[in-house]
C-alpha cells in the first residue's frame, strides 16, 4: 500500500500506471468504505492501512474520470454510494465513450462531469436539468466541470423534483374564494385572540413597567425639590401643590393590595396617557391630597396594570398611604358603594351631598364594577387620619414594605 | 388562489427562506396590531371605564 501512496504522491504518473494504482487502491478503499455495512472491518488490512488515507484517496480517484472503459467501483469514494440513476448515467457515459476530464488536483465531488457529457442520452433526459452541461465544444478542465456540476447540484439540481407537488391543479374561482374567505375568518379569530392576550396580559406588563419607571423618576425629582413649608399647626397637613395635566405627583401604597403594591397617581382621568400608563388619575377640580374636600381618583380594575384590581378587598380601617413631595398622607378606608357610571355626586366634597361644603379630608377611589364591565362603578371612600412630613420618614404601615423600599432606594425620602 | 398560498408563493427563496420571511411578516403584523391598532380599539371595549362622569362614560 505504501508504494501506491508513493506513486500517487509522485503526481501524474503515465496513464496505464495510473490505472494500476487506481485498481489497487480501489480494492483497499472498497474494504474501508464497506466496512460499516458488511462488518468485516477487523480483517488483516487494518494494520496495513496508510495513515493519510483521505489525501491518498483524493489523489487517486480523479483518474477514474478518464478510465471510462474500466469504470470505477463507486464504493471507493468517500461519498455515499451512488444512486441507481447515477449508475445508469455512468453506464451511458461509458457507452458513448466520451473522454472527460483530465487529471487535476481538485477533489471529485460527484462524477457529474461524466454525466454532463451524456446529457443527450435518453436515460438522462427528464432526470437531470440540461442547462449548463453542453459539452459539445472543447472540454473544460476537470475543476471547471466539477464546479459547474456542483453549482447545479446545490442550486437547481434538486429543484424540479421539489417543486413538483407545489404546482397542483389550481383552485377554481369559487373554491378559491371560499378558501380565502375561510382563511380570513381564521385570521379574524386569531386577531381577536391576540387582542385578548394583548389586553389582559400585555397591557399589564407595559403599565407595570411604566409605573416603576415613573415612580423612580418621581422619587428622584422629589429629592431635588424642597418640600412645601410646613403649616404652623403640626397636625395640619401640607396641601400638595396642583400640577399640570397628565403630570404625576404622588405614589399610592395600599398594604391591603400587597406589600409590593405601589402606583403613581397623575393629574387627569383620560385613558391616555394617565389611566392606561400612569396608574391612577386624579379627577380635575377635586381636592389635592391633604386639602379639605374630596381627593378623588380613578383607576383601572382590570388591564393596564390594574391598579385598583383588589378594591373590593378593602376593609374598614385599611390604610391607604399617598406619598408626595411633601410627605405621607395616610387615609383610612371607611366604606364602599356601587353606583351608576353617571353618579358624579360621589366626587362632591361630601360624597353624595353635592350641596354641602364639608370640612373633612376625603379620598374617593372609583373603578369599574363588576370586573370587565362598564355597567356600574365601585367607589371606595377613605378619610385622612394621619400625616407625616417628608423629613420624618415614612409612616410605620409602609416603612418596611417592599414597595416603599423599592421606591426609596432610587432616591425618595 | 388562496390568500396564504398566494403569499407563500410570492415569497422568494427556498422553503427555509420562505419560512423565515413569513415568521418575520407575522411578527411585523403582530407588532403593528399591538402597537397601533389595539390601543385605538381598546377604549371602545366595555371594560376599560373606571371613571364616573356626566355622560356616564
Amino acid at each position: 500500500m505504501a508504494s501506491a501512496y508513493d506513486k500517487v504522491q509522485g503526481n501524474v504518473p503515465p496513464a496505464p500506471d495510473r490505472q494500476a494504482v487506481w485498481i489497487r487502491s480501489n480494492r483497499h478503499g472498497g474494504a474501508v468504505v464497506n466496512s460499516p455495512y458488511s462488518g468485516d472491518e477487523a480483517d488483516a488490512e487494518a494494520s496495513s492501512r496508510p495513515t493519510i488515507r483521505p489525501a491518498q484517496r483524493r489523489h487517486v480517484t480523479p483518474p477514474s474520470d478518464d478510465s471510462t472503459s474500466s469504470r470505477p467501483d463507486p464504493a471507493s469514494y468517500s461519498q455515499p454510494l451512488p444512486s441507481r440513476r447515477e449508475l445508469r448515467q455512468r453506464e451511458a457515459a461509458a457507452a458513448t465513450g466520451a473522454p472527460t476530464a483530465v487529471y487535476s488536483d481538485a477533489p471529485p465531488i460527484r462524477q457529474d462531469s461524466a454525466v454532463g457529457s451524456a446529457a443527450g442520452h435518453p436515460y438522462n433526459r427528464g432526470h437531470e436539468h440540461n442547462s449548463g452541461h453542453e459539452h459539445g465544444g472543447g472540454h473544460l478542465g476537470a475543476g471547471g466541470d466539477i464546479g459547474r456540476a456542483h453549482a447545479g447540484d446545490g442550486g437547481r439540481g434538486d429543484r424540479p423534483r421539489g417543486r413538483g407537488p407545489v404546482e397542483r391543479e389550481p383552485l377554481g374561482p369559487v373554491r378559491g374564494t371560499i378558501r380565502t374567505f375561510g382563511e380570513l375568518c381564521i385570521t379574524a379569530g386569531l386577531v381577536l385572540i391576540l387582542f385578548v392576550v394583548w389586553q389582559l396580559w400585555w397591557t399589564d406588563l407595559a403599565a407595570n413597567r411604566d409605573n416603576e419607571v415613573l415612580a423612580d423618576e418621581l422619587a428622584q425629582d422629589w429629592q431635588n425639590q424642597d418640600p412645601n413649608e410646613l403649616p404652623e399647626d403640626p397636625d395640619e397637613p401640607v396641601v400638595a401643590d396642583p400640577v399640570g395635566k397628565n403630570e404625576a405627583f404622588g405614589i399610592f401604597y395600599i398594604p391591603r393590595f400587597g406589600g409590593d403594591y405601589y402606583r403613581t397617581v397623575a393629574e387627569g382621568v383620560d385613558l391616555e396617557p394617565v389611566l392606561n400608563r400612569m396608574g391612577l388619575g386624579r379627577y380635575p377640580n377635586s381636592a389635592m391630597p391633604g386639602d379639605v374636600g374630596n381627593f378623588s381618583i380613578a383607576g383601572h380594575r382590570v388591564t393596564y396594570g390594574k391598579p385598583l384590581n383588589q378594591i373590593a378587598e378593602l376593609r374598614p380601617g385599611d390604610e391607604i398611604v399617598v406619598q408626595t413631595k411633601d410627605g405621607f398622607y395616610t387615609y383610612t378606608f371607611r366604606n364602599f358603594d356601587i353606583i351608576l357610571p353617571d353618579a358624579i355626586e360621589v366626587l362632591a366634597p361630601v360624597p353624595d351631598m353635592p350641596d354641602s361644603k364639608g370640612k373633612d379630608r376625603i379620598l374617593t377611589m372609583t373603578a369599574c364594577n363588576p370586573m370587565f364591565s362598564a355597567r356600574e362603578r365601585y367607589v371606595a371612600y377613605a378619610e385622612l387620619t394621619d400625616w407625616t412630613p417628608a423629613n420624618e420618614g415614612a409612616p410605620g404601615s409602609i416603612k418596611d414594605s417592599e414597595a416603599y423600599k423599592k421606591v426609596s432606594k432610587k432616591g425618595g425620602a | 388562489m388562496s390568500m396564504y398560498g398566494f403569499i407563500w408563493r410570492s415569497l422568494p427563496g427556498n422553503w427555509f427562506v420562505k419560512l423565515i420571511l413569513s415568521l418575520i411578516l407575522i411578527a411585523a403584523v403582530v407588532y403593528l396590531l399591538m402597537q397601533y391598532v389595539f390601543p385605538v380599539v381598546a377604549p371602545y371595549m366595555p371594560f376599560n371605564n373606571a371613571t364616573v362622569t356626566d355622560g356616564g362614560q
